[in-house]
């Protein structure tokens, strides 16, 4: 925990608070002589001095520093209305105020001035200092006046009288000491107190006030000659050092392309998807050859021994024929240029391109551009904007705006396309102040048209705001977080108090510190935006590389084009950390100046490469790794045991509450997950997997009818009624078999039978219903039942609907009745047979409504029952869907799916990574080494793409995405974070005799490592969990998601593809909002958590 | 380095630049190469980089206490 800092504003208030006004005041000027900058000291100082002339004095210093404080400037015109007393200098508490940037002579503080005449100089009277001349009185007359010109600041009347003193007398030690107080140089005044303790060497308050002056001469010189020597050779030795690391880095990053792409090759060409391809290249040639008619003239036998010539002779020449790690290489080698060969792809309206223009690298050279402009114009705003913001965050800071930033920084975990939707619904479905988005053919553009660059730009708006929203907060709360905590440090405290010039500090104790942080967050910042791109692309229909690369995937013959676009992904990321790493170099000269960043097998690594104790190192370090898993495994039984039990264990459960109770945020969290949770068990419970499986699907049946056929199409959920002025009708269900309904049986001749149902019901909405259908079941031998059908509204009118023989399972779609509707003067039947023929507007009539059913049964043991569906417009909690699906079981069944997804991806992906960072620091030596050098291959590999290949091209399950996503999340930026803290706990006294006592590697892993790093894992894992939820949400909106079961995402793909622009707005909110309340619950719970666990944020 | 301001003059015309030269290229006025789009890309990314050093060392010579 950080201590803090005894001389601080904070504790100077303190004590004021206690009535120690006297100490505030000490610790204020403490304060300004190491920051005469200081405007908030100074105000506080004008309240602790007693004078006026002080307090102006005060407020006027406050005021040169911040001119445009009303506060100090009321302060100030309060102060002159009383009048100065005279002569008030000698009064004024002196405090060295320095100008900015123009340092000064450093001045002494105003208590030793005014003990000059009084306190333990010598003086005349100490026989030891006593010069013994005989004008000795008219020279303490003499420094008296000085010392009261001295105590005035009359610096100049006290060095002339001090002068003539000296003149008559050099050895006058008083005379000396005070000169001390008026020269004009620092050297000057420590030359005379060196004479001062030469003619009394026992002024302990010269020889301590000699010491001072001395050590602030000292740090002076420093803090100016510093930046000077160093600017001096800064040039060549820095350009030499950042020369080096920039080269050393670049073959490093260019290295792990290379293992990025082989990597990337590896996974297309599992099972030959890649040799099958070039394969069909092959087969097209020799097609194209086939038909040329020069061959018709050439015998059968002869043609084939060509073509079987030809088809070897074409394998060979692509390499087919080497073995699989010569062919990779290849295939390596045209990867890293792009030089992939031709595709064949279909454009938006349909066009297939394909010929020597259409290969793979200018697919890529022509849609690239477009996400760079997308990116480059988010950029270009969150520059500016950001810069503003910070501006205006860091004056009020604590102010609601800092605190609406910090809240939406929460939100910010949403992938962009998210934002997009809600965006699109705004802006083109509400506002309708742009433009749905419409997809741009770049091969009809006429790109000098000036219609083409008004459809660009308007069309990029959405996007950019996506991006720039799914990143602003995001960067200005780790901008603004970082830069608090490293401000507070009570190293910037020391700095200052050393009296380090204000640059110096900024750069060496606040931004090296701080910046890394900042920048690799943006970092992997940027990285993610091109992640999610892909998504955003589809969503807006952007011609980039996203939307290429969905399409691409889409039709299994163009993996050339899917691994031309996972290398340029590769390569941008590989940008992103370089300039990172060139940042750094920049920033912080300490990096790469250290052995750390070597490669794995440098010169003097290698000679400790044995091959045997490599495979020593190899077995030992495998074997630890699952021993110490399964050792912990089993130690967690044991673990619960010792748990504190009774009344101890449930203080430190009261314990850990406590502390969450104090952040009401980590309470809503909390609340929100739990609630998922019980949804969940819920839904499990009550929807079974297999029933959910069975309904979500929309060929389920029931009877030979569809599960849905009763469900109105598209309706919004009833609540909405409650914030309706116009009713929308419910959906209304009435069946003959029901007891209360009215059905009359009467005996005809001939075994028929006369059946009459009636069935009346209430209507009272504003508006009309969507449909009306009647289902018939009948029972008959030979002859079908006879029905007719009348409809008597609330005014007494009775229409004739239709009359017909109903076969055993008749439906009635009374709403599409053509001939009804002619009969209703051309209006449909769910409007015409509900119409007040009275009013202007059409306009419902209210009232009860019946529908007769008569029907004529022609056998004895026939019966017809019927069923009157009226479709409502609002339908259930959640509403339907376009396949009349209720949406209540999509929305539940995604809280599980979601849940399960973001938590298991959390866990596995925390746990992993930091066992292997433990692993890796415990063993140290090649396993730390190929640890990190996987970390840096990994980072740019671009997971989601890998990801969706891995689906087009291997599993359609989520749970294998998901663990394609765990595992190149494993080796990412947190296994490097988890390292730097192993390399802290290894050093522990504690780890140290555990080695002494011979504890065994995986006994220090699990049992010594891991513990201390569980409190900075918790909030970590729980903050992971939206990122995962996201990543299913993302994966499902492109249409990536288990065929069978449904997800929120899953749902927000139907919508968006299935018309919900159209109106049907709630189809999209719902699951978004889901996906949002559940993102921010965790978010907010690991934000809450990682300020518990980490004391330095709870004041951020 | 010690002048903010320049910094985020640079940094602006950087970012400014990583916009302009994919819309030349999206436009044809620019003929799109790997090495252009990955320099637009690059000086869009190091834009924003010198942008915030250049905001935070700006915000801290402002802001003191």
């Amino acid at each position: 925990m950080a201590q803090e800092n005894p001389v601080s504003l904070r504790n100077a208030l303190n004590l004021l608070e206690k009535g120690d006004k006297a100490g505030a005041k000490a610790l204020v000027v403490q304060i300004l002589i190491a920051d005469s900058d200081h405007e908030i000291a100074w105000v506080l100082l004008s309240y602790l001095v007693e004078q006026p002339e002080q307090k102006r004095d005060a407020l006027n210093q406050a005021l040169r520093i911040n001119p445009g404080n009303q506060k100090v400037r009321d302060l100030i015109s309060q102060l002159e209305r009383i009048p100065r007393p005279m002569p008030a200098r000698s009064q004024i508490p002196v405090i060295p105020s320095a100008q900015p940037h123009k340092p000064v002579e450093p001045q002494d503080p105003p208590d030793l001035r005014e003990s000059i005449a009084s306190q333990s100089v010598p003086s005349e009277s100490d026989p030891k200092t006593r010069t013994g001349e005989p004008d000795s009185y008219p020279q303490a007359a003499l420094l008296t006046k000085a010392a009261d010109y001295l105590k005035a600041r009359d610096d100049a009347a006290a060095r002339t009288i001090l002068h003539e003193i000296l003149a008559q007398d050099p050895k006058n030690a008083r005379a000396w000491y005070m000169a001390s107080f008026v020269m004009k140089t620092q050297q000057g005044r420590i030359e005379a107190l060196y004479r001062t303790l030469q003619l009394a060497p026992h002024d302990q308050k010269a020889r301590v006030r000699l010491a001072k002056l001395k050590v602030e001469s000292e740090q002076q010189q420093q803090a100016r000659s510093l930046p000077v020597s160093q600017e001096s050779k800064f040039d060549w030795q820095a350009f030499k050092r950042i020369g080096k690391y920039v080269l050393r880095r670049g073959l490093v990053l260019f290295l792990t392309v290379v293992v990025g792409v082989y990597i990337t090759i590896l996974i297309a060409n599992m099972g030959g998807h890649v040799d099958e391809l070039i394969r069909g290249i092959v087969a097209n040639q020799l097609l194209a050859i086939g038909q040329s008619e020069a061959f018709d003239q050439i015998p059968v036998d002869e043609r084939v021994a060509y073509m079987e010539q030809m088809e070897w002779q074409l394998e060979e020449s692509m390499g087919l024929h080497e073995p699989f790690f010569l062919r990779s290489i290849r295939w390596l080698v045209h990867g890293l240029t792009l030089n992939l060969g031709e595709v064949h792809l279909t454009s938006w309206f349909g066009v297939v391109f394909s010929g020597p223009d259409a290969t793979a690298q200018q697919f890529v050279k022509r849609h690239l551009p477009y996400t760079l402009l997308l990116i480059g114009t988010a950029n270009v705003l969150f520059f500016f904007t950001s810069v503003s913001a910070a501006l205006v965050l860091s004056r009020k800071y604590g102010s609601w705006m800092d605190r609406v930033s910090a809240a939406m920084a929460s939100l910010s975990s949403a992938p962009s396309w998210i934002f997009g939707i809600f965006l699109i619904l705004l802006l083109a479905g509400g506002l309708r102040v742009l433009p749905f988005p419409k997809a741009i053919d770049l091969n009809y553009a006429d790109f000098s048209d000036i219609r083409y660059i008004r459809l660009l730009l308007t069309q990029m708006i959405m996007p950019v705001l996506a991006i720039f929203l799914s990143v602003f907060f995001q960067g200005i709360y780790a901008w603004r977080t970082f830069f608090l905590i490293y401000s507070q440090e009570n190293y910037v405290e020391m700095g200052r108090a050393k009296g380090l010039p204000a640059h110096l500090l900024e750069r060496r104790y606040i931004l090296r510190p701080t910046l890394p942080y900042v920048l690799t967050n943006f970092a992997l910042m940027m990285i993610a935006m091109w992640e999610t791109s892909l998504a955003l692309e589809i969503l807006f229909y952007w011609p980039g590389i996203g939307s290429l690369f969905v399409k691409a995937l889409s039709s299994y013959t163009q993996t050339p084009l899917v691994i031309a676009i996972v290398v340029a992904f590769a390569y941008i990321l590989v940008i992103t950390l370089f300039v990172l790493d060139i940042v750094y170099a920049i920033i912080d000269p300490r990096v790469g100046m250290g052995g750390e960043n070597r490669m794995a097998f440098s010169v003097g690594a290698r000679r400790k490469f044995i091959f045997r104790r490599w495979l020593h190192d190899l077995v030992t370090g495998v074997m630890d790794f699952f021993r110490g898993i399964l050792d912990w495994l089993c130690s967690i039984p044991t673990w619960f045991r010792r748990l504190p039990k009774g009344a101890a264990g449930m203080r430190t459960l009261a314990d850990s509450l406590r502390q969450i109770k104090k952040f009401p945020s980590a309470i809503v969290g909390l609340a929100i997950i739990l609630g998922l949770i019980g949804v969940s068990i819920y839904t499990i419970y009550a929807i079974p997997y297999d029933k959910a499986v069975e309904l979500w699907r929309a060929h389920g049946s029931e009877n030979g009818r569809s599960v849905w056929a009763k469900n109105p199409r598209n309706a919004e959920p009833v609540w909405f009624n409650l914030f309706r002025r116009e009713k929308l009708p419910e959906t209304l269900i009435l069946d003959s078999r029901d007891p209360d309904v009215d059905v009359v049986y009467e005996q005809k001749q001939n075994g028929m039978t006369g059946i009459t149902i009636s069935l009346p019901f209430e209507y009272d909405y504003d508006t009309f219903p969507d449909e009306i259908t009647l289902f018939f079941e009948s029972r008959y031998v030979a002859k079908m039942p006879h029905v007719s059908l009348f409809w008597l509204t609330p005014d007494g009118r009775e229409i004739r609907l239709k009359s017909f023989s109903a076969d055993p399972n008749f439906e009635y779609r009374l709403s599409l009745d053509d001939k009804l509707s002619r009969k209703l003067n051309g209006l449909s039947p769910a409007e015409g047979l509900f119409i007040d023929p009275q009013s202007q507007a059409p306009m419902p009539l209210k009232g009860t409504y019946e529908l007769r059913v008569e029907a004529i049964t022609f056998e004895e043991d026939s019966q017809i029952d019927v069923e009157y569906v009226l479709y409502g417009k609002v339908y259930g909690l959640a509403g339907t869907d376009h396949h009349r699906r209720d949406l209540t079981i999509a929305l539940l069944w995604g809280t599980p799916v979601a849940l399960a997804f973001g938590l298991i991806g959390a866990i596995g992906t925390s746990l992993l990574s930091m066992f292997i960072a433990a692993l890796g620091v415990w063993r140290g030596g090649w396993v730390d080494a190929t640890v990190q050098r996987i970390t840096e291959v990994n980072l740019i590999l671009p997971t989601l793409p890998i990801a969706i290949m891995i689906y087009f091209l291997y599993s359609r399950s989520i749970w294998v995405i998901l663990g394609v996503i765990i595992l190149l999340n494993i080796f990412g930026s947190a296994i490097k974070n988890y390292r730097a803290a192993f390399l802290q706990v290894k050093q522990s006294a504690y780890v140290e005799g555990a080695i002494a006592y011979g504890a065994s590697g995986s006994r220090i892993i699990l049992h010594y490592l891991v513990p201390r790093i569980m409190p900075v894992l918790l909030p970590q894992l729980v903050i992971l969990v939206p990122g995962f939820i996201f990543y299913e949400a993302t994966l499902a909106y492109l249409g990536l998601s288990d065929p069978y079961l449904p997800t929120w995402g899953k749902l927000v793909y139907d919508a968006v593809t299935n018309g919900a622009y159209a109106g049907y707005y709630y189809w999209i909110l719902e699951p978004l909002m889901l996906l949002m309340v559940t993102g921010l619950a965790f978010a907010l719970l690991g934000f809450s958590l990682d300020r518990v666990v980490n004391p330095r944020l709870r004041d951020i | 380095m010690d002048n903010p301001k320049r910094l985020i003059i640079i940094g602006a015309i950087l970012v400014i630049f990583g916009f302009v030269a994919p819309f030349m290229m999206v436009l044809g006025y620019l003929q799109s190469t790997f090495v252009l789009n990955f320099l637009s890309y690059t000086a869009s990314v190091v834009g924003v980089f010198l942008g915030m050093l250049g905001a935070a060392l700006y915000v801290r010579t402002q802001r003191k206490g």
